[in-house]
């Protein structure tokens, strides 16, 4: 009788600082690199992180210590923009997992509706953007209705997959526990397709912000992607590359959020951190 | 004597739109604080025959009584260990919570740590309730199974080839853990097994399977002393005799072949 050895030590016995550095590093490496190459270059079209940084200062950070020090852009677009992908994104998250869960204990619905969900897949919402603005206006339930129908997929078919890949052993040990329907999927199914579910919502949360900004390219009064393609048009690269700036913070901090969730939730696995000895 | 504790009838069973049976007119029952053992070759419906006893199959005819009382779902008092442990257990709770959770919604948060507790120091791994399932050996995961199936107290517990994903010496300590566990509990054992020699060791009383369909050979009363003994036991000329008798019934075709 031989216990293989836990593997949860490595991630968790490495101090706070020195994760903190293995975080940082590559972008303090990549903002120096940045630095020489467009010093070099001498280009409008790519300022230098201190220019980027001066449009970040007056735009971003400059309110009041009663706006938290948040500048008007914050409020005017960053804040808008995160509005509609939280509605869009967090609605494709839950109706993806609910369908997914549906369709993934009814194969035989899932049969009937497979060609349309293919159908609807392979349309690129990029594509309809015109005509759903078009058709319903480009206000904030249309943009976040445009971003739940991209990002949807592949939390449905994440879900989908999961949920028929649940083992039948599994399940039939809930039976003779005398579980019900109910709570075999809440005590079995659901966390048994967890992990497939996560990866779906992680993928669709890049999906998400892509078309977050994008929608906010046409019709769009305020928003991050609105202020990108201003800033484009008015030739004020700077700003251009400030809010691209502002933008990547937002998806490193929600992918952020979604990993600490993940840890959380499927830490059972930890491997993610161990890496393969392959 | 009183009515048996577990009592199974002309059961008959085929599944879907099958060509054949897979098990045909099975009867035998099992009387409590009896280990009873189920063998017969591969693809004989031992397995089928123990998922109907577990109602979570429903015969095509035939009827299976616990107690008394018709099988229509796995009914209190009945626990199944599976042979795939990393299938059945729950990877993504700790050992104690998948020990435990038979028992989710039925006793209070004491009584179900109460019993872990005493269910896991039964198999010998009252050490390792704090660690995930998969961190352990394939025998450690199957003891894992069985203190699982013991939380909930049960008056028969039903094995499906227990043993047969795990490898010889590991095989060997966890009978003699079904054997001291029975001895000790008195819990009554249905246990299904394609190994002739762990049916014997095991068993007050062998039931003998017959190639597809499944179908009753003979029962055999095994009539060895207890405590059993991996070596003694099987060296005793009634154990070697029996061993030859049953393999003489159901290895005529072949080498005998593992899994189920």
């Amino acid at each position: 009788m031989t216990a293989v050895a836990p593997a949860t030590a490595t991630a968790a016995s490495e101090s706070w600082w020195g994760r903190a550095a293995v975080w940082m590093l590559p972008i303090l490496v990549m903002v120096v690199v940045w630095h020489f190459i467009t010093t070099g270059l001498d280009s409008i079209f790519f300022p230098t992180p201190a220019a980027i940084w001066e449009v970040l200062r007056d735009d971003y950070f400059s309110g009041s210590a009663s706006r938290l020090f948040l500048g008007d852009v914050v409020f005017d677009d960053l804040v808008p923009s995160l509005w509609r992908f939280a509605l869009g994104w967090g609605f494709a998250v839950v109706s993806g997992i609910l369908w997914g869960l549906l369709f993934g204990l009814r194969p035989g619905w899932r049969a009937w509706v497979e060609p349309l969900l293919e159908f609807g897949r392979a349309i690129p919402p990029p594509l309809v953007l015109g005509i759903v603005f078009v058709t319903f206006g480009a206000g904030d339930l249309p943009k976040a209705a445009l971003i739940a129908f991209g990002a949807v997929w592949p939390v449905l078919f994440n879900t989908i997959d999961g949920v028929m890949s649940v083992s039948e052993v599994r399940i039939a040990s809930g039976r003779t526990f005398g579980w019900g329907r109910r709570e075999r999927i809440v005590r079995i199914i659901v966390p048994d397709a967890g992990s497939s579910i996560f990866a779906g919502v992680r993928v669709s949360l890049g999906i998400g912000l892509i078309l977050m900004v994008l929608t906010e390219f046409v019709g769009a009064t305020n928003g991050l992607g609105y202020t990108i393609i201003r800033a484009q048009r008015g030739f004020d690269f700077a700003a251009m590359w400030a809010a691209l700036v502002v933008l990547a913070v937002v998806g490193l901090m929600l992918n952020s959020l979604l990993v600490l969730i993940e840890a959380r939730l499927l830490g059972w696995r930890a491997t993610s951190a161990r890496g393969l000895d392959v | 004597m009183s009515d048996p504790l577990l009592q199974v009838e002309d059961v008959t069973h085929r599944y879907g739109d099958a060509a054949r049976d897979v098990v045909e007119d099975v009867s035998f029952s099992v009387a409590e604080g009896q280990v009873v053992t189920i063998v017969g070759p591969s693809g004989c419906g031992k397995s089928t025959m123990l998922r109907i006893v577990a109602g979570l199959l429903k015969p095509t005819s035939g009827s299976v009584e616990f107690e008394g009382d018709r099988i229509e779902r796995t009914p209190d008092g009945l626990a199944m260990v599976f042979q795939d442990y990393s299938r059945s257990l729950f990877p993504w709770l700790r050992v104690r919570q998948n020990v435990e959770a038979p028992l989710w919604g039925k006793t209070s948060k004491q009584e179900r740590n109460d019993r872990a507790t005493q269910a896991l120091a039964d198999v010998g791994l009252a050490e390792h309730a704090d660690e995930y399932a998969w961190e352990l050996s394939g025998g450690m995961q199957q003891r894992v199974a069985i203190a699982r199936a013991l939380a909930s107290h049960p008056q028969l517990l039903l094995m499906d080839e227990p043993f047969a994903s795990v490898d010889a010496q590991t095989r060997a300590e966890l009978e003699d853990l079904v054997l001291d566990l029975h001895r000790r509990i008195g819990v009554t054992v249905l246990l299904v097994t394609h190994d002739i020699d762990e049916a014997i060791y095991l068993a007050d009383r062998v039931v003998v399977l017959s190639h597809a369909p499944g179908r009753v050979e003979e029962t055999v009363d095994v009539g060895l002393a207890r405590p059993r003994d991996q070596l003694e036991t099987k060296a005793s000329p009634r154990f070697v005799a029996m061993r030859s008798e049953l393999l003489r019934r159901l290895v005529r075709p072949g080498p005998e072949e593992s899994g189920g």
